[in-house]
């Protein structure tokens, strides 16, 4: 993502009817469950990369617009809006399911391709598999969604059935290329399941913790600089560094033990992949869900510290949501008391029932913590 | 259950002393609770011991702990109270500029739902006090809270000194303000009157 977040009009998103907040470098986003904390986050990224909304509802794509509104409108910085809506047309529909089976068609079309270079899909072809696509159409008016964004329009899907992908597959398979059609209806399944038609995959870091097949993925750089915050803020005695993605500790003689990143707590995977995630993603604005899950209180308190670092010494800046008390509280330490620089670029929103929306200052939420934790932790 | 929110601890005593005397409300089951940090508010709220309260007077550690709990609580009142009052101190300024501080403090708070909208009047006063009505809007959300201003405060008032007066002293002429008649008869027909 490029652009920094000056302002956000959320129109009819979710559980939020009209809310236009002005974000700083480093947001903290809190208030109870189903108050809209994920939702505020998701509006950044999806105007920002509206084929993310593929991976924002289970239940629905639709379900995304306010459930008294028609469309739903996100602008970034007064300029730059995604728009949702229902379907306008049979064709808009039509035109986009068949656009998925083109794409079967061509994927289908590379498995049975034994050349390397993969054909063309004609005119012809195009046409005839919208023409085919025509039941399917019906099925799917009331799972179409549609997205414009930039003079762009897209039509998305909610999950498609395994039941429904076997449909179309098999009736390309039999329409296009019947020639192979018994061998390929015998080997469906593995045409059906590689490649599910909902491939969505936003940019919200809420899955990072670390793997060792990260760090083998990892440059010398990358690894470098992971190793040197683990060093800095002591996250574990004995630490050597990394290597062939495993954990490498000095023993008291001297010697060097190496450990799978398995053997690690979930709180260390979890830190260090989310530092990780960070430093390699070029990403200038990072939306975290939750970053204190798993974590120990000292590893809060590191987390916060590397936090309010990119905050006043990067680019980046962070939407970050909680319903953690301590993750909070860990802001208004001692040691930031005096941090002119971090109070100026600290801003926190708290969510309340209704789609509420309120924004604080860094000296009003902190004159506030303790009614903050009482909401997070208590029965309000 | 009726909130009204003051600022100190002797407002409290006042408005507890003021129900007590006045004749408007046939209830005994009022209660004062003050100097609890604004957080503690919201568990005493939902406590048991307070629940069947028919009027529960809120004393805040000093002005700047009323208007925040006035923000934070602004958007439950509804939920939560059949009616809410709040009792301020003007220490001899206009009502205008309280007014404007909370305006304020609520377009900054708010700042998502712009414009949000505060206006003031004044439906009626005496020497001592006017009774004030705010009205707003936030989003979809209208609200009114009715409001009794002292024009000075309630130590000029009631001629107390906090360097000269001990505990007993202070308690006994917070008393003696309240039992006075002109003040019950404000209080009867701009607050007591109203509580639902």
């Amino acid at each position: 993502m490029s652009d920094q977040v000056e302002n956000l009009q959320i129109e009819n998103f979710k559980a939020f009817n009209s809310i236009k907040i002005e974000p700083k470098k480093l947001n903290i986003i809190t208030g109870r469950n189903n108050t809209g904390k994920s939702s505020i986050i998701e509006a950044v990224d999806l105007v920002n990369n509206p084929s993310n909304i593929e991976s924002f509802s289970s239940h629905g794509i639709r379900d995304l617009i306010n459930l008294d509104a028609e469309s739903s409108e996100i602008t970034l910085n007064g300029e730059k809006t995604v728009k949702i809506r229902p379907p306008q047309s049979f064709e808009e529909i039509n035109e986009a399911v068949g656009r998925k089976f083109v794409n079967e068609y061509q994927r289908i079309n590379e498995k049975f391709d034994d050349d390397d270079e993969t054909e063309e899909v004609s005119e012809e072809d195009i046409s005839a598999i919208i023409a085919q696509s025509q039941d399917l159409s019906e099925k799917m008016t009331n799972k179409a969604t549609v997205i414009e964004h930039e003079e762009e329009k897209n039509v998305f899907f909610d999950n498609v059935g395994t039941n429904t992908r076997r449909q179309v597959i098999a009736s390309i398979i039999e329409n296009l290329h019947p020639e192979q059609a018994d061998e390929a209806l015998d080997n469906i399944d593995r045409l059906v399941y590689p490649l599910p038609w909902n491939m969505g995959e936003n940019n919200i870091l809420d899955e990072y913790r670390l793997g060792g097949h990260h760090l083998e993925q990892d440059d010398t750089v990358v690894q470098e600089k992971i190793e040197k915050f683990v060093e800095e803020h002591e996250l574990i005695e004995n630490f050597s560094g990394f290597r062939d993605g495993e954990i490498v500790l000095e023993r008291e003689d001297g010697e060097l033990d190496s450990l799978p990143l398995a053997y690690m707590g979930d709180g260390f995977r979890a830190i260090i992949g989310l530092v990780r995630k960070i430093i390699v993603s070029d990403y200038n604005t990072v939306l975290v869900e939750e970053p204190e899950n798993h974590l120990h209180p000292g590893y809060v308190s590191e987390l916060v510290d590397f936090i309010v670092n990119q905050t006043k010494n990067s680019e980046i800046q962070f939407f970050i949501t909680t319903h953690n008390a301590d993750f909070i509280e860990e802001f208004y330490e001692e040691r930031f008391k005096e941090d002119e620089d971090l109070q100026e670029k600290f801003k926190l929103f708290r969510l309340q029932r209704r789609g509420f929306v309120e924004s604080m200052s860094y000296e009003e939420s902190r004159k506030e913590l303790e009614d903050l934790k009482m909401d997070l932790r208590g029965n309000k | 259950m009726c909130l009204i929110l003051c600022e100190g601890k002797y407002d409290t005593l006042f408005l507890q002393q003021v129900i007590e005397n006045s004749s408007e409300l046939e209830t005994d089951r009022y209660t004062g609770k003050e100097g609890d940090k604004l957080y503690q508010q919201q568990d005493y709220m939902e406590s048991f011991e307070y629940k069947s309260e028919e009027v529960l007077v809120k004393g805040e550690s000093g002005k700047d702990f009323q208007l925040q709990i006035y923000k934070n609580q602004l958007l439950d009142f509804d939920r939560k109270y059949n009616s809410h009052f709040l009792l301020w101190d003007l220490d001899g300024a206009e009502p205008e500029n309280k007014f404007e501080k909370y305006e304020t403090h609520l377009q900054q708070r708010f700042e998502a739902h712009k414009p949000v909208n505060l206006e003031m009047e004044i439906e009626s006063e005496n020497e001592l006090f006017y009774s004030i009505k705010l009205t707003g809007q936030i989003a979809d959300y209208q609200f009114e809270t009715p409001v009794i201003a002292f024009k000075t405060n309630l130590e000029e008032e009631a001629n107390i000194n906090h360097q000269e007066h001990n505990k007993e002293q202070k308690t006994e002429r917070t008393k003696e303000l309240a039992s006075n008649e002109s003040v019950l008869e404000f209080f009867e027909s701009n607050l007591i009157q109203e509580i639902d």
